[in-house]
């Protein structure tokens, strides 16, 4: 299962004072079930967050994946020009379609509805993970975290 | 080799494959069997092209007598009676054959049974694209068969024996096209006899050199040297004779080896300068190796190796071995990186990746991160010639009287792939306890 955490939901998974549905994410990809996908400017803003901490050890563990920068800014650059986009993270968007990733962390209600438009990011459609509604950990949350097929094949 | 199967083989109970790309890098706990791996790629080779029953106590190994060599599979199970192993080795193509060359590789297989206390390889095989040839020894007789894609002829044993001396003698497969001696049934037809020909020749035309063990500790530096022997050993103590028979008597290939070994002691911050200190006027007088350091502005005193830090006289002889020119096709090198601060072991990598390729192959064990980390972002950043394809990072994983060999590979943006979620697992522990999570 491959992953994106947007960098104002990293302190929920990483940092020391998580909600009980952060923690759980944590446990999903340290148990080895998924997999996060970084690169191009996200990873210059989750560079500033806890997850920097863990970076090197998901790298060698495998469990971190870098995304060729370029390929992320270029894609970031035509969600950007098309102009579909309601929130100011295409680069998240630009990811999830270069990486393949389609399981996204986050409680930015634009971005949320950006990463579920099928227009933006399709085959298979983007999921969120959120705790914008409960910080415990939901049946919602359990379900997202069984599926496998978040992923493009 | 291009890869190594092993089958009831000290810790590794099932049949495993494990694929030797140019740079292969064996990481896992300690006693998880990747010094016996590696103590197999060197007996392998020893069956194969030097048709001799391995040495398995032959430095820097000792994995002692048949008992301790064979898998104890536990309970009533008890002590496995024979032991199997084999290699692949792509057959050398030259590069301006066609696109429809022939590139599918030839297979050797070996079994290994009890004789005294040693194990004895009793059956050996070379085959390729459906065609084989073996030979075999039961009860000190030996024996035969070949298989073509039409035909299956054997060679009926000898009645005497061939035990020579105290040595049982191994009859390589090579000699199957050679020998008339035995009666073959059924009498195979020229064409299918020119098919094992072709087969035994391709395999054994075009053998690569003895593969080089480094020990993990390599010999203690000494003030002054005496010429002496220059044979390669484990520890590489011979370095220091071949450093100064060079220096003495190839004035040539010592300056190009001095600038590689400089270039390298530079980039792990050792020494800048490293010279032969002859204490005679002839080459047969004792010789101090000194290396220097230099400063901003001014360069340190030469000093000698024994006065300047462990690590220095340690990887010396390793890369040596790597850096001379006429340096072995194969290496296999036990942790490599000991005594060494990590910006030197992270230079260590860059080396490997420098010299590792598809004719000179290293198998690395490590524990050093800083190695590994330095080889993922030399392939990823394009700085070797080495392509993510070329690097192979064999983890090896204890289960409970067994180890499982996993294959790891690397991608252009120098990621793990295909790692299990048991890779790394104490790394991970540490860390989430040091944030206190």
């Amino acid at each position: 299962m491959c992953a994106i955490i947007d960098a104002n939901a990293a302190s929920e998974v990483f940092g020391s004072n998580r909600p009980e549905a952060g923690v759980k994410f944590f446990d999903w990809f340290y148990a080895g079930k998924g997999r996060l996908f970084i690169g191009g400017q996200l990873l210059e803003e989750l560079n500033r967050t806890p997850v920097r901490e863990w970076a090197r050890q998901g790298l060698n563990s495998g469990w971190l994946r870098k995304v060729p920068d370029n390929d992320v800014n270029a894609k970031t650059q035509q969600i950007r020009d098309e102009g579909q986009c309601r929130s100011d993270d295409p680069h998240v968007l630009a990811l999830a379609v270069v990486s393949g990733a389609r399981l996204l962390y986050s409680n930015d209600a634009d971005l949320q509805q950006d990463f579920k438009d099928k227009n933006l990011i399709d085959n298979p459609r983007g999921k969120v993970y959120s705790t914008r509604e409960a910080t415990s950990f939901q049946q919602s949350h359990a379900r997202l975290l069984q599926r496998k097929d978040l992923c493009r094949p | 080799m291009d890869s190594v199967t092993l089958k009831n083989f000290r810790c590794f109970r099932e049949e495993q494959t494990a694929r030797l790309a140019p740079l292969t890098l064996l990481v896992g706990e300690n006693s998880t069997g990747k010094t016996s791996f590696m103590a197999m790629i060197r007996a392998l080779w020893d069956v194969a092209y030097r048709h001799r029953a391995p040495d398995f106590k032959e430095e820097p190994y000792d994995l002692g007598s048949f008992d301790e060599i064979a898998h104890h599979r536990g309970g009533r199970g008890g002590r496995t009676r024979a032991f199997e192993a084999g290699f692949e080795v792509a057959p050398t193509v030259p590069k301006d054959a066609p696109g429809g060359a022939d590139r599918r590789p030839y297979r050797f297989d070996t079994t290994f049974e009890c004789v005294g206390t040693a194990p004895h390889p009793v059956k050996l095989r070379v085959s390729r694209n459906g065609t084989s040839a073996e030979s075999w020894l039961m009860d000190d007789v030996w024996g035969g068969q070949c298989q073509t894609p039409t035909n299956q002829w054997a060679y009926v044993p000898g009645a005497s024996g061939v035990r020579v001396g105290d040595d049982v003698l191994l009859v390589s497969p090579y000699y199957l096209t050679e020998i008339n001696l035995f009666p073959r049934v059924p009498e195979p037809s020229s064409d299918e006899m020119e098919l094992i020909r072709e087969l035994l020749v391709g395999f054994y035309g075009h053998t690569i050199g003895r593969p080089y063990a480094s020990a993990p500790v390599r010999s203690r530096p000494r003030r002054t040297y005496d010429p002496a022997r220059v044979s390669r050993d484990p520890e590489g103590d011979y370095i220091p004779m071949y450093l100064a028979s060079t220096y003495f008597q190839e004035s040539q290939t010592w300056a190009g080896l001095q600038e590689a070994l400089v270039r390298f002691g530079r980039a792990a911050g050792l020494f800048d300068e490293i010279a032969i200190k002859p204490l005679g006027k002839r080459n047969t007088e004792p010789f101090q190796i000194t290396v220097r350091k230099g400063g901003n502005r001014v360069k340190g005193p030469p000093r000698n190796l024994i006065d300047v830090g462990y690590g220095v006289s340690q990887v010396l002889p390793l890369i040596t071995e790597l850096l001379r020119p006429d340096a072995p096709s194969m290496f296999l090198l036990q942790q490599p990186e000991v005594h060494l601060h990590p910006s030197a072991q992270a230079a260590l990598g860059t080396l490997f990746c420098q010299v590792a390729s598809r004719r000179r192959k290293l198998v690395v064990e490590t524990h050093s991160d800083h190695l590994l980390d330095r080889v993922r972002m030399d392939v990823r950043d394009g700085k070797t010639r080495l392509k993510p394809e070329d690097v192979s990072i064999l983890f090896f994983e204890r289960g409970d009287l067994e180890v499982n060999i996993h294959a790891l590979r690397i991608d252009q943006e120098g990621n793990i792939l295909d790692a299990p979620p048991s890779y790394r697992r104490f790394f991970m522990q540490e860390t989430r306890r040091s944030l206190g999570l």
